[in-house]
């Protein structure tokens, strides 16, 4: 047993998809008028499409794309801000791959390793606290970026650098947390979802406690799920089994890696390093209460952001969205990727316009790699 | 096979040593193990998708039946 194989074995799911048939039935669900699930997470968009199960579940069943994709929702101004200290003298940026070709107002950080910027891609936070080591004479920023998953990498990074007096490495962070934006979606007066899939491996840090308001405040259900095939069939079988019975509750189908109080350690971690920002933005969604982090002032030594004097709301605010890219339509499911005018000719993978198409996460990207363009018209 | 890293067990480490954690599964972001596989639990899971094959193919099995017996 390795934990993976098991939940791709194609028999099993045969049962599983036989019984989401059943149930979607039962609800009276069809293609004219649907259930309408949200996937949060992008790992979990990724993964519809990678194994085509949006093809093989019932027509009355919609999959929506929610917006956990913390590369697609990353506002432009912030990557500008982050191109800035880049190009400072005498800085090494650091970051993860899948920020590297998000557009920028002038320039994406690719781009700007071009021009001569030292930009570098690391796999850990740690690997960037490495180079802050060998290169004393450098300032080492490390671009933070990601929910409640990467956030405790950071923030143990952090205090690994305030341990070590490590006083040349900071951190440029744009982490942000699931449940405020989940809250704005539901407020939404023009959206109609009727259950959650919920982001596993965030569970995995925060536990399950976090979402309690869909089910109570907004009567929805949620079931928090894991990334493999079988796991995610399993969860929206348990979302529709809800529905079918008028049930809102917070389920946990992802058991095997997700404890209901999430980890004890990072939450301690984060609560130690990080404070809400009053409000942040989200590419398409605009700005969220309390959706964003910053560094506390203990810890301002290794904030970039106090460091360099860039800060959120300090640049000039709104940089509009390129010309035509309906990313923000997309995200909030309003319309479809293929239905955007520039998916697929102005915005590609090699050359993405909007934010959607950087991403392996990102809805454009899997329409576009996994063909959901060319099946979703043969329909 | 695979990948050699360092990776960093605070997240998963309890009160026990880290010798512990040898021949346990982890998983693993961004170097740092972040849940340690609860293999209770995982059989848990997959003993309900192996019933809900199993219910599957008692239900064709019904359908081909009365298939049959309509004919």
């Amino acid at each position: 047993m390795n934990y993976a194989d098991e939940f791709r074995d194609p028999v099993a799911a045969r049962g599983v998809l036989a019984a989401i048939a059943r149930v979607t039935d039962e609800i009276g669900a069809t293609r004219e008028k649907p259930v309408h699930i949200m996937e949060i997470c992008g790992g979990h968009t990724h993964a519809i499409f990678r194994y085509g199960l949006d093809k093989l579940t019932p027509p009355g069943l919609e999959f929506i794309h929610g917006p956990g994709c913390p590369v697609c929702v990353l506002p432009m101004s912030r990557i500008d801000e982050c191109v800035e200290i880049a190009e400072r003298p005498g800085v090494i940026m650091t970051t993860f791959g899948d920020a590297m070709r998000v557009p920028g107002h002038r320039k994406s950080l690719i781009q700007a390793k071009a021009d001569g910027a030292d930009i570098r891609m690391v796999y850990s936070p740690l690997d960037a606290l490495e180079l802050a080591r060998r290169h004393p004479d450098r300032e080492v920023v490390f671009f933070g970026l990601g929910f409640e998953t990467t956030t405790p990498s950071t923030a143990l990074t952090i205090l690994q650098a305030a341990a070590d007096g490590q006083t040349n490495f900071s951190v440029f962070c744009n982490h942000i947390t699931v449940p405020p934006p989940i809250k704005a979606l539901l407020d939404d007066p023009h959206m109609i979802l009727d259950g959650f899939v919920g982001p596993g491996h965030v569970s995995m840090v925060i536990g399950v406690r976090p979402y309690d308001f869909i089910a109570r405040d907004y009567g929805k259900p949620i079931v928090v799920a894991g990334f493999e095939p079988l796991d995610l069939l399993q969860s929206v079988l348990m979302v529709l089994e809800q529905i079918r019975d008028g049930r809102a509750e917070v389920e946990n189908q992802y058991s095997r890696v997700v404890p209901d109080d999430g980890n004890p350690v990072s939450i301690a971690a984060c609560a130690e390093v990080y404070a809400p920002r009053p409000s942040f933005e989200w590419r398409g969604l605009g700005e969220i209460d309390a959706s964003g982090l910053c560094i506390r002032p203990a810890y301002a030594a290794w904030d970039a952001e106090v460091k360099f004097g860039v800060g959120y709301g300090k640049g000039p605010r709104a940089v509009a969205e390129p010309d035509g890219c309906r990313c923000g339509d997309v995200m909030t499911g309003r319309i479809k990727p293929h239905a955007c005018p520039q998916f697929g000719t102005g915005c590609t993978p090699e050359m993405p316009l909007g934010a959607l198409m950087v991403s392996s996460e990102g809805a454009c990207a899997a329409y576009y790699q996994y063909g959901g363009l060319r099946l979703e018209a043969a329909l | 096979m695979g990948v050699r890293r360092q990776v960093n067990v605070a997240c998963i480490l309890k009160d026990e040593p880290i010798e512990a954690l040898i021949g346990t599964w982890s998983l693993i972001h961004v170097g740092f193990a972040m849940s340690r596989i609860n293999e209770e639990e995982a059989a848990l899971t997959l003993d309900i998708l192996r019933q809900l094959g199993e219910a599957q193919a008692e239900i064709e099995a019904m359908r081909a039946s009365e298939r049959m017996l309509a004919s």
